[in-house]
């Protein structure tokens, strides 16, 4: 822990001025009064707190609407503030929007926090936050996402309307990836001529290199790729959040090792991801304490219909889905890293259906290929990222292995993410793996991504490399897409989960867990969250003795 | 007594197998002034002799006994630190091949001033000039140029001059000379060799001439001693050995030449070969070679298979040969009968 | 000598343009660099339109002349992942590998000298097999494993008691062997700036701290090479007659040791050793990606990861300079040093 002095009396007050005015009191007493005042304020000195903390990596910018990424996104919370956020429990808890209201079916009008200034010193208005959508409907990677909203519309200066196209149920989901930004700062032209508020992907721009936000940190200082200094908004809104920390140092480490040694070396205070083979290494270390969490990422592997012609016949995709044991990958591969899963909600979304649980029974599976005429199996291709995901390439083998119990040989290649993706899009073996977090921290995301019937037109079924089609599903989640009643809401979802369970669309496997780790007197516990966006701005160290 | 007086020399190799003797029973000396000339086939243990003098044998060889007496003082029981003093000073050294002599990557300057500098406390400035002296009385064309100079930018006779000049820099008692025109120009070892005579002439200055070649040695040398696997054969002054060789190895030695030879005719070539040193044949080493081993009435002569021979002395010359053992003993008989 | 450096200066050239070809050639194996800039959720048709933007659909030939324009003047394109000209973020992160490099040589020189040059003078001393047989192990292990181990002992401290912690004794030899830590164990630290994209971790003592461990780490992997070679070169020359000859002079031996003996044996170590040197700077990427050193090394690497393709592209057309800058740098400090040779190569 770096502790620097800096001087600052117990009100926080600026002591200049109190300093000098009682100096200038007597003169006889100036002399005493200074050693006096001078030593009584010393100890009343307040020290800054600063945490030095490491991720694999870095914002790649400083615009929040340049990537939709989990670095971005941890960015946004420590910079900015959304209207509504998660709290642990997945509940929505207002930030920057107070309060709201359903005027109709497409339309919710929303009232927003008073005395909020940008770190600029602009004021917070409902103009802010329609600048940010219509900006967000802009960007290329926030459009799909933000496509249900029709538009929004400042009806005075601390309320704001937004209507979408259709009903839509998610609407305070989204809210969540609103971060009002700082409409005058973004307005207006840079040195280049460009407007400020551009986004682009490549090229740089007024946005990516300079932040303007209502949160509790400001940027001061960033080297893309060595680290970013952020400093605490002193004139954070805020004031019931118990955050102490009053400068955060960010480094990116790449190297899983390096990052651990980092931490338990003293050199950092808090550093995320964990990865899985040194947990037990932190959990010992007396220094520093670990914290883990079932994430919502669910690792699954497609079986692509079109490719083979077995994978069309449900019975066979359930025999698959039968002959993987995934208890076993989460106990022993992932060393208990893991939650083991039989659909795509983890719990805690709506979709989430506790009746279906992973259903390993190698008898069953071995019933079911001589079922449908496959008693002496098969050759499959598999392909799997080997750098992405945790243990991605040896999960792969294990599988491979399981199905070799079936009489089904796989011929497994696996590939560094880079060209990964590339093999993904061209659907290019007949089993491939992918990882997957909603967005929308809602189970629809994952129908609509993963499991619709693939058109090239609306962009449906992006990554169903199964090819998998039943337009039955399909219209059950269309349907609970425009349902406003969220328990309506949630049976539709989850019935939505049952069938894909039962046709075994996809084998799932499980949901990786997350795992951070700081000094002991770092308050990790309650400001982490399963969607992996620690609220730093609301984070309690303690001071070292 | 002799400035140099080398008694019962011995050097060894340790090698694996056990060790090897390079030299046996080596006995010589020299007087202020003296040239004195070594000759014998390669392996014969000369160069062994001459770098066993200032201790330079490289391991794993080491001088097993003996001693080498130089004006008055013992320098086989001498440190190393000590020797250095000797090395290079009292005594100086000529190798063969004057390209790998000196250092490549230093000027002959540099490589001069040095040899001044270790044993003198002198400045550079003298020791160049000293240097520049020298290098004139080796006839060096200019000179001055020369001490700037890299070894490879001068000829091989230029370099041996130098190599010269190097050699009588302080002033040396003896120069050592192992084979110093062997590796040069046939036109040029005449000239080296000149030069070579007419400075120890003129400085008094010791010599001692390692060397294969005959010719040479009759007319540089004022003595000269015949080494024969490790030992010395024949000693004596020069002129008389070559004119008048006892031992049967000499006499090879010299009907070898090419002047000996009548023309038309095949070289006269001793048979065989010098046998390896860790091989020798007992008693004495030439004897398998030697056509004298049986006498003219037939027999044989048993000690030349049995006994290593001692030194006989002719006149002035010394042999370590049976044979002419029995000569001088069946000459002095008769000579001891007329008292 | 001017012809001499103009030839070299083509050399240069040629092989830029020939690793520039080569790379362009492969960037389809690179990977897809949209793929790292978007989202997962984002719809192809955006992906195209990105696709589009970048030039990316364009034919090989019309991409490449494209870049080749662009690179006579100067331009070597745009890094995706930092959205700067690829030549500033080379820039950056140069200063970095090379003083991690210039720490590595000069540890290196300082340790394979003596080392090598003893060696040779007492080989059968229990030091100098002694100094053998740990070479052979610097040899083996690999760099990475070198930099976590020193990382672990240094930076994080290990503490061993196999001796019993409650007699004085045991508890005094558990202490020795036993290390607190504390060296830093990533980053440079907080290195003052010099000019230009320069920063320095050579200005303080604290910024030195920072460049212990990579530079033993990297130096591990070339000192058994250098102190073999020196010794093995040494042992030769001290054989050669020019050696005997110092010593007939009665030349002391230190003085034919270290000038006459080891002027001659750094003769060919200078020119093993140094091409091995300045392609270092090409070999740092694992040192620096243990110890987040953010050199080029790292910054290759993430490239690498992102498909960071101009980037990838100006990184390996840089490395292809610096080896024929090393080259000649070697040939020209072996001309000046070898007064046998002319800088042409020929013998003089």
């Amino acid at each position: 822990m770096v502790i620097t002095t800096v001087g600052r009396d117990t009100d926080n007050n600026p002591s200049g001025m109190e300093r000098h005015m009682t100096i200038k009191k007597t003169l006889l007493a100036s002399v005493i009064g200074a050693a006096m005042t001078s030593a009584a304020l010393a100890p009343a000195a307040q020290a800054e707190t600063t945490l030095r903390m490491a991720y694999d990596a870095d914002p790649v910018s400083l615009d929040i609407h340049q990537q939709l990424s989990g670095g971005i996104l941890q960015l946004s919370h420590m910079t900015f503030d959304p209207l509504v956020r998660w709290n642990k429990d997945l509940e929505i808890e207002p930030r920057l929007a107070t309060g709201w209201e359903r005027v109709d079916d497409t339309t919710l009008r929303m009232n927003l926090r008073e005395d909020v200034e940008f770190h600029s010193g602009n004021t917070f208005t409902a103009k802010d936050v329609v600048w940010t959508i219509e900006r967000l409907k802009r960007s290329p990677d926030f459009k799909a996402i933000f496509e249900p909203i029709e538009s929004a519309s400042a009806v005075d200066e601390h309320t704001v309307e937004i209507k979408t196209k259709k009903p839509y149920p998610l609407l305070l989901n989204l809210a969540t990836y609103i971060f009002p930004m700082d409409s005058q700062f973004y307005s207006g032209e840079d040195e280049s001529g460009k407007d400020k508020g551009t986004i682009s992907k490549q090229g740089s721009t007024y946005a990516s290199s300079h932040l303007s936000g209502t949160g509790p940190y400001e940027v001061t200082d960033r080297q893309q790729g060595v680290r970013v200094v952020f400093e605490r908004n002193d004139e954070y809104w805020d004031e019931q959040s118990p955050g102490n920390v009053d400068k955060i140092e960010l480094t990116p480490i790449s190297e899983n090792a390096t990052r651990v040694a980092a931490l338990l070396s003293g050199d950092v205070d808090f550093i995320a991801p964990v990865p899985p083979n040194d947990l037990e290494r932190v959990r010992e270390d007396d220094n520093a304490k670990l914290v883990t969490m079932t994430g919502t990422r669910i690792i699954y592997f497609y079986m692509n219909q079109d490719r083979v012609e077995p994978f069309k016949d449900k019975r066979v995709r359930q025999a698959f889905a039968y002959a993987i044991n995934q208890e076993g990958i989460a106990d022993r591969l992932m060393k208990g890293f893991a939650t083991p899963a039989a659909q795509f909600s983890p719990e805690g979304y709506a979709g989430h259906n506790p009746e279906l649980k992973p259903r390993y029974d190698l008898e069953k599976a071995k019933q079911l290929m001589a079922e449908a005429g496959y008693e002496d199996g098969f050759e499959i291709t598999m392909m799997a990222p080997n750098n992405r995901y945790v243990n991605d390439a040896k999960i792969a083998q294990a599988i491979a292995a399981m199905l070799a119990r079936i009489n089904v040989t796989v011929d497994l290649k696996t590939l560094p993410k880079a060209q990964y993706w590339g093999e993904l899009d061209d659907r290019a073996a007949d089993m491939m793996m992918l990882g997957w977090h909603a967005d929308t921290e809602d189970s629809a995301n994952f129908f609509e991504y993963m499991t619709a019937c693939p058109d090239p037109e609306t962009g449906a079924g992006q990554y169903n490399a199964s090819n998998y089609c039943n337009p039955e599903l399909d219209k059950l989640v269309a349907d609970a897409n425009v349902e406003l009643d969220k328990q309506k809401r949630a049976e539709m979802l989850q019935q939505a989960e049952k069938i894909v369970y039962d046709d075994a669309a996809v084998i799932m496997l499980h949901w990786q867990d997350l795992a951070w780790a700081a000094d002991t007197n770092v308050d990790l516990e309650p400001i982490v969250n399963v969607m992996n966006f620690p609220y730093l701005g609301d984070l309690v160290v303690e001071e070292e003795d | 007594m002799s400035l140099l007086d080398v008694n019962h020399l011995d050097v060894r190799f340790a090698l694996r197998g056990g060790d090897v003797r390079a030299l046996r029973d080596v006995c010589f000396s020299l007087d202020r002034g003296e040239r004195l000339g070594i000759v014998g086939e390669s392996g014969a243990g000369k160069s062994v002799a001459a770098f066993s003098l200032l201790n330079l044998i490289a391991k794993p060889g080491y001088i097993a006994g003996g001693s080498i007496r130089f004006d008055g003082q013992e320098l086989t029981t001498l440190s190393d630190r000590a020797l250095r003093k000797v090395r290079g000073h009292r005594m100086s050294m000529i190798f063969q091949d004057p390209m790998m002599t000196l250092n490549p990557v230093l000027t002959i300057g540099e490589q001069m001033v040095e040899c001044l500098k270790a044993h003198r406390r002198i400045s550079t400035r003298e020791a160049r000039g000293i240097s520049l002296n020298k290098l004139q009385q080796v006839q060096i064309p200019s000179p001055e140029a020369r001490l700037d100079q890299y070894p490879h930018e001068l000829s091989g006779g230029m370099r041996q001059r130098v190599i010269i000049a190097i050699a009588l820099l302080l002033d040396p008692d003896i120069i050592i000379a192992d084979e110093p025109t062997t590796a040069l120009d046939v036109t040029i070892q005449a000239e080296i060799m000149a030069l070579l005579l007419e400075l120890c002439e003129k400085h008094n200055v010791g010599l001692i001439l390692i060397t294969h070649d005959l010719g040479v040695v009759s007319q540089v040398t004022q003595r000269m001693l015949v080494m024969y696997a490790g030992r010395v054969i024949e000693q004596g002054p020069t002129r008389e050995i070559i004119n008048d060789p006892q031992h049967p190895y000499t006499q090879g030695l010299i009907n070898a030449l090419p002047q000996m030879a009548t023309p038309g005719s095949r070289l006269n070539q001793i048979p065989g070969s010098m046998p390896s040193l860790s091989n020798l044949p007992s008693g004495c080493a030439f004897h398998p070679r030697c056509s004298f081993v049986e006498r003219a009435d037939g027999s044989r002569r048993q000690a030349c298979h049995d006994q290593v021979p001692e030194f006989v002395t002719s006149g002035n010359c010394q042999a370590a040969c049976h044979m002419v053992a029995e000569m001088i003993e069946s000459e002095r008989i008769p000579a001891e009968e007329q008292d | 000598m001017i012809a001499f450096l103009i030839k070299r200066l083509f050399h240069a050239l040629l092989v830029m343009f020939v690793i520039s070809v080569i790379a362009f050639a492969i960037q389809d194996n690179l990977g897809d660099p949209i793929q790292q800039m978007v989202g997962q959720s984002v719809p192809e048709s955006e992906r195209e339109a990105l696709r589009e933007e970048l030039g990316l659909n364009d034919p090989f030939l019309v991409q490449y002349l494209r870049f080749a324009v662009n690179a006579a003047h100067f331009d070597f394109g745009y890094s995706y992942v930092f959205n700067q000209p690829t030549t500033d973020v080379v820039l950056r992160h140069l200063p970095a590998t090379l003083e991690l490099v210039a720490a590595t040589t000069f540890l290196i020189i300082a340790l394979s000298v003596p080392i090598g040059v003893y060696s040779a003078i007492k080989p059968r001393a229990w030091l100098s097999r002694f100094f053998m047989g740990v070479s052979i192990v610097g040899i083996s292990i690999p760099v990475f494993l070198t930099a976590i181990v020193l990382i672990q002992i240094f930076a994080i401290g290990v503490s061993w008691s196999p001796f019993p912690a409650d007699t004085g004794w045991g508890a005094w030899l558990n202490d020795l062997i036993s290390t607190e830590g504390g060296m830093p164990a990533y980053g440079r630290g907080d290195p003052v700036h010099v000019f230009g994209t320069w920063e320095t971790n050579f200005a303080s003592l604290e910024g030195l701290t920072y460049l212990v461990l990579p530079a033993i780490s990297l130096a591990s992997i070339m000192l058994p090479l250098f102190i073999r070679l020196i010794r093995a070169e040494m042992l030769e020359v001290l054989q050669s007659d020019y050696v005997k000859f110092a010593r007939a002079k009665g030349i002391s031996p230190r003085r034919i040791y270290f000038l006459h003996a080891l002027k001659n044996t750094m003769l060919p170590v200078i020119t093993v050793g140094g091409v091995q040197i300045g392609t270092l700077v090409a070999y740092t990427i694992l040192t620096e990606t243990v110890f987040q050193w953010p050199g080029m090394g790292l910054m290759f690497l993430d490239a690498i990861e992102r498909s960071d393709i101009p980037l990838i592209v100006t990184y390996l057309m840089i490395v292809g300079l610096i080896f024929v800058i090393t080259n000649t740098l070697v040939d020209l400090i072996y001309g000046l040093i070898n007064p046998t040779v002319k800088l042409t190569g020929k013998p003089a």
